[in-house]
């Protein structure tokens, strides 16, 4: 079922994936172009801000155009909708990372550097891009799915206020940082677990909704 | 005859509208029109049914099961029709079967074709370039390409010409010769139902102020015309509603098969249509009427 309704979005939402998909793209080009130590840092910026659009993209086309509600009316559950979004925010970040990995062993292998890494992030970077997508997928996705574009706005507007207050104020953030970097597994679960707990509150939010 | 479709004590509220204790039982090998005015909540019941609207209160049981629990499983044995189909404008017909196919099991490809070219559909073109009546055509061809048992349609004749609906209607007939199949048809257009609706229901915001066997309905009822000494003797208390116009009153009264001895010299007892039902029931009940 899922593997169907992934497919149904590519197919009717392509045109609206392009051009995020080819600032994606330009990104590789980035990747692939910069120094050894810094490659991936932009690309997870980028990753981390347009990969989380994707979804919303398609759901908010899908409502404007009232064939959400022709979804709906298929055998599909709204279970299932709420788990196709959680699922295209991996797929597309997923997708991406293995593009960018490609793309700098293409390089590599060009330019007869040896040994080529298995992985040219580092663990901290991918957990980097575990908090970037909790921030900016998981945290503003419940009050989207619940309501609409009015949740989404009221879900970044309070996030970059609590960024700027945060980054405004004394917190010692790094040094907060540091430290969890510092327990990868712990830090990977209580991810998992915060991406858990925003899928259940879509769901919530999303089964209440009216079509 | 079992009931494919059974609403208890349905309500709901959506914005200012509400849907009030409808109970409404759809048996199988029949079509069921609901009618009602616009806004009357037609839509809203249907969305209902579909799990499109939460329910507030009461119950919707789909084939014997509690809709809430069977969902999306249930939705399988569905076909649904919308006032104006929407689907996907950039997809040709052909297209619209390979998305909406892999949702249904009993999907069958050669159904779906054999629809479109009965319906002289242009299976290349897409569908935002199709006319009204073919995008209807279009939305029952999917509806009817997976063996749905029950079909519901929201207004589908609205918008479609003379003969596209005498097509339509049937077309639903064909589909309850099979007697597992059943037909629920919203619309505000009367005459179609009075040709192909075994049983039908009247909706009045948001209440259900009559259901039954179509023929049962116009058989207990009465239009009752005269003047202003109907409401002087007994038959103010079967009047539901009516008018009062310069020619006199007209009113809509129960209990047909006994009316004769109540009627005052000059009245008139005429059988209703479906439109009179609707348009006479609750009208003027207030000052016209006992209760």
């Amino acid at each position: 079922m899922l593997l169907e309704l992934l497919r149904r979005d590519l197919r009717l939402h392509w045109g609206s994936l392009v051009v995020p998909i080819l600032i994606l793209g330009m990104g590789l080009g980035a990747v692939v172009m910069a120094d050894e130590g810094t490659r991936l840092t932009g690309l997870i910026l980028e990753t981390s801000f347009l990969i989380p659009m994707l979804p919303v993209i398609i759901h908010q086309r899908e409502s404007a155009k009232g064939t959400l509600g022709d979804l709906l009316v298929l055998p599909v559950s709204r279970a299932a909708v709420v788990r196709l979004r959680y699922a295209e925010v991996l797929f597309f970040t997923g997708g991406l990372l293995l593009l960018a990995h490609a793309a700098v062993w293409v390089e590599l292998s060009v330019a007869a550097r040896h040994p080529i890494p298995m992985s040219v992030m580092s663990r901290d970077q991918f957990l980097g891009v575990g908090v970037l997508l909790i921030f900016w997928f998981a945290y503003p996705m419940p009050l989207f799915l619940g309501w609409g574009m009015k949740g989404l706005v009221v879900g970044y507007g309070s996030l970059i206020t609590l960024v700027v207050t945060l980054a405004m104020t004394e917190t010692d953030l790094h040094r907060f940082i540091d430290a969890s970097m510092a327990r990868p597994v712990a830090m990977a679960l209580v991810l998992a677990g915060l991406f858990t707990l925003s899928y259940l509150l879509s769901l919530k939010f999303f089964s209440r909704r009216d079509f | 005859m079992a009931n494919l479709l059974e609403l208890r004590n349905l309500s709901k509220s959506h914005g200012a509208f509400n849907l009030r204790d409808v109970d409404l039982a759809v048996p199988a090998g029949t079509i069921t029109g609901l009618i009602g005015a616009n806004g009357a909540g037609k839509s809203t019941l249907l969305k209902l049914v579909l799990g499109l609207l939460p329910l507030d209160g009461g119950e919707i049981r789909l084939f014997g099961e509690d809709a809430r629990l069977g969902g999306a499983r249930l939705r399988q044995r569905i076909g649904f029709v919308q006032e104006s189909p929407t689907l996907f404008p950039l997809l040709r017909v052909d297209e619209l079967g390979e998305v909406v196919a892999p949702f249904y099991p009993r999907w069958d490809r050669a159904t779906y074709r054999r629809i479109c070219d009965a319906f002289e559909l242009p299976r290349k073109t897409a569908f935002a370039r199709l006319s009204q009546g073919s995008r209807m055509k279009a939305a029952l061809a999917l509806a009817l390409s997976h063996e749905a048992e029950l079909l519901l349609l929201d207004e589908p004749t609205s918008g479609l010409d003379p003969l596209m609906r005498r097509d339509l209607l049937d077309l639903l007939l064909e589909v309850i010769q099979d007697e597992g199949r059943a037909v629920l048809f919203s619309t505000h257009i009367t005459s179609d139902l009075e040709r192909v609706a075994d049983h039908v229901a009247i909706l009045k915001a948001g209440r259900l102020v009559l259901a039954g066997a179509k023929d049962d309905l116009l058989e207990s009822w009465a239009l009752v015309r005269g003047g202003e000494e109907l409401l002087e003797g007994p038959l103010k208390d079967r009047c539901r509603g009516g008018e009062r116009t310069e020619l006199g009153l007209t009113l809509l009264c129960e209990g047909a098969g006994s009316l004769a001895s109540l009627l005052p010299d000059g009245a008139l007892q005429e059988r209703p249509s479906l439109e009179d039902l609707v348009y006479f029931h609750d009208r003027g009940k207030e000052s016209l009427c006992a209760r």
